[in-house]
């Protein structure tokens, strides 16, 4: 095989050059960490992390919606344990209430029942986060008014005509829609209508009717086993959130492992591949400083 | 009857013939470096002999010529690989910018601005009423729109590249062929006259190896030295002995494609350079029309289904107006054929609800839309609404609520509110255009959370139904014909732009190794080799000194009979 200078030039000039070029590759893998810098890379590697990125932004997404709906959901278990609070301090008062014996306080009483049938109206036009907990989807507008008479007391209490049991969603996990609310009527008026129960005991109480205030008594108990009812309602959800979130952690932790294992770089294997490329390349230098040098005309005196 | 003198004639072509070889070698290693340069010898014939009693004696050495090293087939070889080796990079570079102005597996690419959009969503689904979590939303929505308008405008520069180094290529091209044309014409005076014109053979071989590079050609040689030359593939003559032919690029008629012209008529060029920049800048289904095409229907679909949810939902304020931002061709028209971005699904209706100050709902209404409906039909009968007016303006339709009162739109079955980018979230058809809505930005509030109830038009602030339809989007098969999801859709695209790329890559590495080898086999025998031309040197160096010593025992041989011989 005839051999030229110039084809020998153009042969080290190749060969250098994709030396140079895979020791290129190789220090972008090392200083960006990455083994993906490009799609064509790794075209199908590629893929797959713009969808496991994609996949980890909705799942932090969610976990701020879970969040979120537990603390309005938490809040709501809140208002509803003063709300049975208050009603079981009103079954005390009714049960002392019917005792005959104690009849020259009922006058006391009645007051107290009053006092326990404003807190218990605040507790119905609860807020978090400037929403009215139990106004449904209607949450700007104060889900229970009240008429008063003269006297600036109680006489009924109307939930909004517009409707309070719209339902307030949110998505917690994909494909997983938990409601976020608990109507008002559910924990104040479904079965037994609180407000008219306790306006019931305050009114017999004044009245000194022994026979109304042991009725309003009983109906308490009914609307006890409402509100502890609605309260285990709201607790189970809460629970349910926690086990979601859990699972959205331990989601968000296997995305970014797949995503690791693809996209990340090995560190020390790229080191090894380092150094074996640098050890070709100065071989390939060296030959071709060898080959190139030495041609007649040295020899010819 | 040899002669002394006839001895000295031939020492003579001797010297002669030692010079000329020196001078060749020469020539040679000066040209070492040349490109396209062949290396040359001396043809050196023995002279005619001299017919004698004895027999016949030679009569020295005879140049006939310098001979010029070439192997037509290995040039021909080395052409084919060098277009093919030029489309190929042509392809490439384009890919690469492709893949470099999507900037995709990345923090910064067009997957991380989708997620966050719909993140934002998601977030003010927790508080539907907020108005930080709404500002959050529409910006948000005002970055994605400003990535897909900034990607869009990207891939038209690169467009715009291709097209101008088009015409550097093809100007490059005319270079050659008229350089070509010369070079014939002068080589076929100097053939014509017997003679061999080796430099400027070199010369247009360079020249049509040059011109390979760009597009494909088919050489022919013709008798009288010249060469015809023309687009494989019988695209038409580009050289024709002194004649070369204009090449051209223009964008068509009636298309959005760039094309080459040969003397004015449109011609399919084979295999270089400039057919690769063709095929970037064409294929209607791979490099940026591609790209432009995955952008624009990811844009088309997100502005479609945003805007649909958006108009027949409610924000916390109704309507005071609301214009159109697509327009209709012709307002008399069918919609179906009014140049609308997208289809009306027929038949179908929309509500209409009209709300007073306090926000109770004052009057209602429904609009119906067939297959015949016109834009003037949609005014008329909203303007038959108590409460609203409606009124058409060239091809757009303002609809306006009386003083004092609002309105809202509810139940989209038909898609008109979408087609008609009436109330949308979006404004625009696709990546270039796409923009937020300017009336959200000015009044938050009208941003819909949740949806009128399609019956009685009661809205209620805290619904956040609308809201979660949005950030549902993200996991909803939109496109592909609804077998895809918008990051399903982008994934598959960055992973076929790699996937091209890749093989394009390949493709230019494999290429390349083979142009090399072409390369390194023409050298072979048209290389100058340094050892050769000093062995060649030596060799004539001592036949010019043999010749010489030659001479002067003929002189002295001369000198013996003229003052020798007589007294």
């Amino acid at each position: 095989m005839r051999v030229t200078e110039n084809g020998l030039a153009t042969q080290v000039l190749a060969t250098i050059s994709e030396g140079l070029s895979r020791l290129m590759a190789t220090q972008e893998r090392l200083a960006t960490s990455k083994r993906i810098n490009r799609p064509s890379d790794d075209p199908v590697g590629a893929g797959l992390v713009v969808r496991h990125q994609a996949t980890k932004a909705a799942l932090e997404a969610f976990q701020r919606a879970t969040d979120a709906t537990q603390e309005f959901l938490g809040n709501t278990g809140g208002a509803i344990e003063r709300v049975t609070a208050g009603l079981q301090q009103a079954r005390e008062v009714g049960l002392k209430g019917s005792n005959d014996l104690l009849a020259p306080n009922r006058g006391a009483m009645a007051e107290q029942v009053d006092q326990l049938l404003e807190d218990l109206l605040v507790q119905g036009n609860a807020r978090f986060a400037e929403r009215y907990i139990f106004g449904g989807t209607q949450t700007v507008t104060a889900p229970f008014t009240a008429t008063r008479d003269g006297a600036g007391k109680i006489t009924a209490v109307t939930a909004n005509p517009l409707g309070i049991t719209g339902a307030v969603n949110a998505e917690v996990a994909e494909g997983v829609t938990v409601r976020s609310n608990l109507p008002g009527t559910q924990v104040f008026t479904q079965t037994v209508n609180l407000f008219d129960t306790l306006i019931a005991l305050r009114d017999a109480l004044a009245a000194s009717n022994t026979a109304a205030i042991v009725a309003a008594t009983a109906a308490l108990d009914g609307g006890l086993d409402q509100a502890t009812t609605a309260s285990g309602v709201v607790g189970v959800s809460i629970q349910r959130l926690e086990t979601v979130r859990q699972q959205n952690l331990k989601d968000a932790q296997r995305v970014e492992r797949l995503r690791s294992q693809i996209q990340d770089a090995d560190i020390a294997a790229l080191y090894v591949e380092l150094q074996r490329q640098q050890n070709a390349f100065e071989a390939s230098l060296q030959a071709g400083a060898r080959a190139l040098q030495p041609s007649l005309v040295d020899f010819i005196r | 009857m040899s002669s002394l003198f006839g001895i000295l004639s031939v020492a003579r072509s001797a010297l002669q013939a030692s010079q000329l070889a020196i001078q060749t070698a020469t020539n040679n290693v000066a040209n070492a470096g040349t490109p396209g340069y062949s290396r040359q010898r001396v043809d050196l014939n023995e002279s005619l002999p001299e017919n004698l009693p004895v027999g016949q004696v030679g009569t020295g050495v005879t140049v006939n010529g310098i001979r010029r090293y070439r192997n037509e087939f290995f040039d021909r070889q080395f052409a084919q690989a060098q277009q093919a080796l030029g489309e190929r990079q042509a392809q490439q570079s384009t890919l690469e910018q492709i893949e470099a102005i999507l900037n995709d597996p990345s923090d910064q690419g067009l997957q991380a601005s989708l997620s966050r959009f719909f993140s934002s969503l998601h977030d003010l689904a927790s508080y539907p009423g907020d108005l930080t979590t709404r500002r959050a939303v529409l910006e948000q929505g005002r970055i994605l729109a400003g990535d897909l308008n900034r990607l869009n405008s990207s891939i038209v520069s690169l467009k715009r590249n291709i097209e101008s180094e088009l015409q550097s290529r093809v100007a490059e091209a005319n270079t050659l062929l008229g350089r070509i044309a010369t070079l014939n014409g002068q080589i076929q005076a100097v053939t014509v006259a017997g003679g061999s014109p080796n430099a400027l053979l070199d010369q247009r071989d360079q020249a049509l190896d040059d011109l390979a590079n760009l597009v494909n050609i088919t050489r022919t040689p013709q008798t009288d030295g010249t060469v015809h030359v023309s687009l494989t593939g019988g695209g038409g003559m580009l050289v024709n002995a002194t004649t070369a032919a204009t090449l051209g690029v223009q964008l068509s008629a009636t298309s959005d494609d760039y094309q080459l012209t040969l003397g004015g008529t449109v011609v399919t060029p084979r295999g270089g350079k400039i057919t690769g920049l063709l095929n970037s800048r064409n294929d209607p289904n791979d490099y940026v029309k591609y790209a432009q095409g995955q952008l624009d229907a990811l844009t088309a679909a997100l502005i479609e289904r945003m805007n649909r949810l958006q108009a027949a939902g409610s924000g916390t304020v109704g309507l005071g107006s609301a214009a159109t931002t697509n327009a209709a061709s012709d307002p008399a028209v069918a919609l179906g054929s009014a140049g609308l971005p997208f289809a009306l699904t027929v038949p179908g209706s929309v509500k209409v609800f009209v709300y007073d100050a306090a926000g109770v709902v004052t009057g209602s209404g429904t609009v119906n839309v067939a297959a015949a409906t016109t834009l003037n039909d949609v005014a008329a009968q909203l303007g038959a609404v108590a409460g609203l007016n409606a009124a058409v303006a060239g091809g757009t339709l303002t609809v306006s609520a009386a003083a004092g009162s609002t309105f809202r739109f509810a139940d989209d079955t038909s898609n008109l509110m979408a087609a008609l980018g009436l109330n949308g979230f979006f404004t625009g058809t696709n990546a270039a255009t796409i923009a937020v809505n300017a009336a959200l930005d000015t009044d938050p509030r009208l941003l819909s959370t949740g949806a009128p109830d399609p019956v009685t038009g009661v809205v209620a602030p805290g619904d956040n139904s609308t809201t979660l339809a949005m950030a549902r989007l993200r996991e909803t098969a939109i496109l592909a014909g609804g077998t895809a999801t918008p990051h399903d859709f982008y994934a598959a695209t960055i992973g076929v732009v790699g996937a091209r790329t890749a093989a394009m890559n390949r493709q230019v590495e494999s290429q390349d190794l083979v142009a090399r080898t072409i390369q390194n086999q023409r050298d072979q025998v048209a290389g100058v080799s340094l050892n050769e031309e000093m062995t060649e040197l030596i060799r004539f160096q001592h036949s010019f000194e043999a010749a010489a010593r030659m001479i002067r025992a003929v002189d002295d041989m001369l000198d013996t009979v003229v003052n020798g011989m007589l007294r």
